[in-house]
């Protein structure tokens, strides 16, 4: 059964009606409402192992977790000129938590985030007063993503811009797309300064996701979400349909590393280096479709985020498409067509989703919808209301999903930029990188 | 400005922002330099004087030497050029599809190693050899030791510059945020908590402290000691095993672009605008040669 999003954060409106398991109000094994599960202990496979883990994780004491960043923030003081053990040190992988991502975390690990909010918070006003180069990709700790919104331009790419637009006498354009990507960065910071309610939870959500799968990153790619395809592929069996969703949408909801064809731009486009879609995004023009919904809202503004904010995504290869359904396809054809799988995208939309949902998401629907083979899925994505995703408020939901998923800069790499080695491992049954 | 003694501006410098500066390998005679005038000077250190100069069709990012008579370079025109100092030829050697942005040596398996921006799998920013070894520094905190181990820079921001140590150890990073980290090769655990990181290249001007990218790492390559180099004008030397700092130059006209030890008695410091902030007046941009002393580059022994 799936673990209730909003009963972790502490508002679950539906209270005990509630389909979703809530961990720590029901005991293990969540027998309740859903009519498919049973709870019986016979089925080992399945949800009911899950939920029994679920119970499990909760508890602190099964979190080995020493926080890296929180011990090594504070070294962080060394006064100007000194050396000091700083942030680079002890790093551990990630919360350490195994399985379930969506799982409410422990105090400490509570407090570990927040005094990484605190100290993004802090990089963003130096950031600003400093005099820093801001063409850069900011990620506030190691392991985890490097925050969107951000682009990597060195002094030497701005300046090869520079000349490019000076021969063909266009400076003003260049001067124009400056000045664009300053006041993006400056949009982005002060969002990151102020730090809302919705960018918080973006930001939380996304590291959730990340750690929960960046321990298992390794090899040459461990850069590229690529990897995840087989957390789907192995999380299918043993893990909640939520990690598995998660995981899932984690690996099909691209950010790649191309601008995105937006009409609402922009001079910044016609840079002939490729910028990521962290940078897009804030191109869409509201600042406020970005991070202004939160992440598992009411669907109502949880659609209205997506319009304006899909865009941004940059889902705009075909590959992606591919991608997509090959992620869904095979855990899709298996575990994730039970309810269980329903249960996230139930909670995040309106209560006509809370009758069964089993087919629709299970089956080929949500996928074809998803991978909308039929129409550019950057066109998809940009008009969530249209028929490739039909009515389906999963859809909806997905798409909610994918406006925070996408706050993480390189999640996907487009199927034309996969070496041959990694297209093979993409293609293969099995993952064998690092093996 | 008036050098000491022991600092001399070379003469016939580039007359654009010079990118990168590297001395002929096992001697202090030779000088190369890459610039955004296009072209790529070959100075006699002892002598102070442009000794060669050749052409490419566009800024030239990166210059290296195969061995003291072949220089190569690579730059926005895509490409590598490699030019025989002896009998004043040049070959083109190849065309990448993007700029390229550093060109290196291997001297154990003899090869010349590009760099470029073509975005497979990222943008490189900067590139460092040891051994048979590649460390390659790219776009979105990337660190790839040629695919062996590819690691997310433990640094906060875009990776200004990568050197190795000579004793292919450890590796130290720079960022663009005024920060350097010391990195070890070896993955254990034990080995990977001995790095570190500090802070420098910051200057405090009234209350705000503004913080420069550092641009250059270059090793000293007996001493293993390291200078660093920044927008703000200043060099440093630093002695990682004590982590101290050595030493730290006067402040340049302008940004140091570049470093680059020579067989260890002599640094080359690029001053040279980087075009951080906008086109603007700028000093002249030049080549300083420095010598160095034991006393600048040498690690202190703990008990002093």
């Amino acid at each position: 059964m799936a673990i209730c999003q909003f009963f972790l954060q502490g508002r679950c409106r539906f209270g005990d009606r509630c389909w979703n398991e809530h961990p720590g109000a029901r005991g293990a094994g969540g027998g309740r409402q859903q009519p498919q599960q049973q709870s019986s202990g016979n089925n080992r496979r399945g949800w009911n192992t899950t939920s029994q883990r679920y119970s499990s994780v909760i508890q602190p004491s099964s979190f080995s977790k020493s926080t890296p960043w929180g011990g090594s923030r504070d070294q962080e003081k060394p006064s100007f000129g000194s050396f000091d053990s700083g942030a680079s040190t002890n790093r551990k992988e990630g919360f350490g938590l195994s399985e379930n991502p969506f799982a409410s975390l422990s105090p400490d690990e509570q407090k570990d985030e927040k005094k990484l909010l605190e100290g993004i918070v802090k990089d963003m006003e130096v950031w600003e007063s400093s005099g820093q180069w801001m063409f850069s990709v900011y990620s506030p700790v190691k392991k985890k993503p490097n925050i969107s919104g951000f682009t990597d331009i060195s002094p030497e790419e701005l300046r090869l811009e520079y000349h490019n637009f000076l021969t063909s006498n266009n400076l003003q354009s260049y001067l124009n797309s400056v000045q664009h990507l300053i006041n993006q960065w400056r949009n982005r910071v002060n969002e990151l300064k102020s730090l809302n309610i919705s960018t918080k939870v973006a930001l939380k959500c996304l590291w959730k996701i990340y750690t929960h799968l960046s321990p298992k990153i390794y090899g040459p790619d461990c850069s590229k979400f690529i990897i995840l395809l087989s957390d789907v592929k192995d999380g299918v069996n043993q893990a909640a349909p939520a990690f598995g969703f998660g995981s899932s949408q984690a690996a099909t909801f691209v950010s790649p590393g191309f601008p995105v064809n937006n009409s609402s731009s922009d001079n910044a486009q016609n840079f002939s280096f490729k910028t990521n879609s962290g940078f897009a995004t804030a191109s869409s023009g509201s600042p406020a479709g970005f991070g202004s919904s939160p992440a598992f809202g009411a669907a109502a503004s949880t659609s209205s985020a997506v319009s304006t904010s899909a865009p941004a995504f940059g889902f705009g290869k075909p590959e992606v498409t591919s991608a997509a359904s090959f992620s869904f396809k095979s855990p899709a054809a298996s575990s994730f067509g039970s309810p269980g799988f329903s249960g996230l995208p139930t909670s995040l939309a309106t209560g006509s989703i809370r009758a069964p949902v089993t087919p629709a998401f299970g089956s080929g629907s949500s996928v074809a919808g998803f991978g909308s083979p039929g129409s550019h899925s950057h066109t998809a994505f940009s008009k969530p209301s249209s028929d490739t995703f039909g009515n389906s408020s999963i859809s909806t939901s997905l798409l909610a999903s994918s406006s925070i998923f996408a706050t993480d800069n390189v999640l996907f790499t487009p199927r034309d930029k996969l070496t041959v080695e990694e297209l093979e491992q993409f293609q293969s049954k099995k993952f064998t990188l690092g093996k | 400005m008036t050098t000491g003694s022991n600092e001399f501006k070379l003469n016939q410098p580039p007359e654009d922002g010079i990118s990168s500066v590297k001395f002929s390998p096992n001697t202090s005679q030779f000088l190369l330099a890459s610039s955004w005038d296009t072209s790529v000077r070959l100075y006699g250190v002892p002598t102070n004087s442009m000794r060669l100069k050749y052409q490419h069709t566009c800024a030239v990012l990166d210059c290296a030497f195969y061995h003291p008579m072949h220089a190569w370079s690579g730059g926005l025109d895509h490409q590598l050029k490699m030019h025989d100092l002896n009998i004043d030829q040049e070959n083109l050697v190849g065309t990448h599809d993007a700029p390229i942005r550093c060109v290196e040596y291997c001297p154990e398996v003899n090869v010349m190693v590009t760099g470029n921006w073509d975005q497979t799998p990222e943008k490189v920013y900067t590139l460092s050899v040891s051994g048979d070894r590649l460390i390659v520094g790219t776009a979105d905190l990337q660190n790839m030791g040629y695919m062996q181990q590819c690691r997310e820079s433990s640094l906060k921001y875009q990776t200004g510059c990568i050197g190795v140590f000579p004793n292919k150890q450890a590796y130290v990073l720079s960022s663009v945020a005024g920060r350097v980290a010391v990195e070890y090769l070896d993955p254990s655990p034990e080995v990977q908590k001995k790095k570190y990181a500090f802070k420098c290249h910051r200057l405090k001007e009234n209350t705000i402290e503004q913080i420069y990218p550092v641009n250059a790492i270059s090793f000293h390559n007996i001493h293993n000691t390291f200078a660093t180099s920044s927008s703000d004008g200043f060099g440093s030397i630093w002695d990682p095993f004590n982590k101290k700092r050595l030493c730290q130059f006067h402040r340049y006209p302008t940004s140091i672009a570049s470093l680059a030890f020579s067989d260890g008695t002599m640094l080359a410091i690029t001053s040279s605008y980087m075009y951080e902030m906008d086109d603007t007046e700028h000093p002249e941009d030049g080549i300083f040669i420095r010598q160095v002393t034991d006393e600048e580059t040498k690690p202190k022994s703990p008990s002093t």
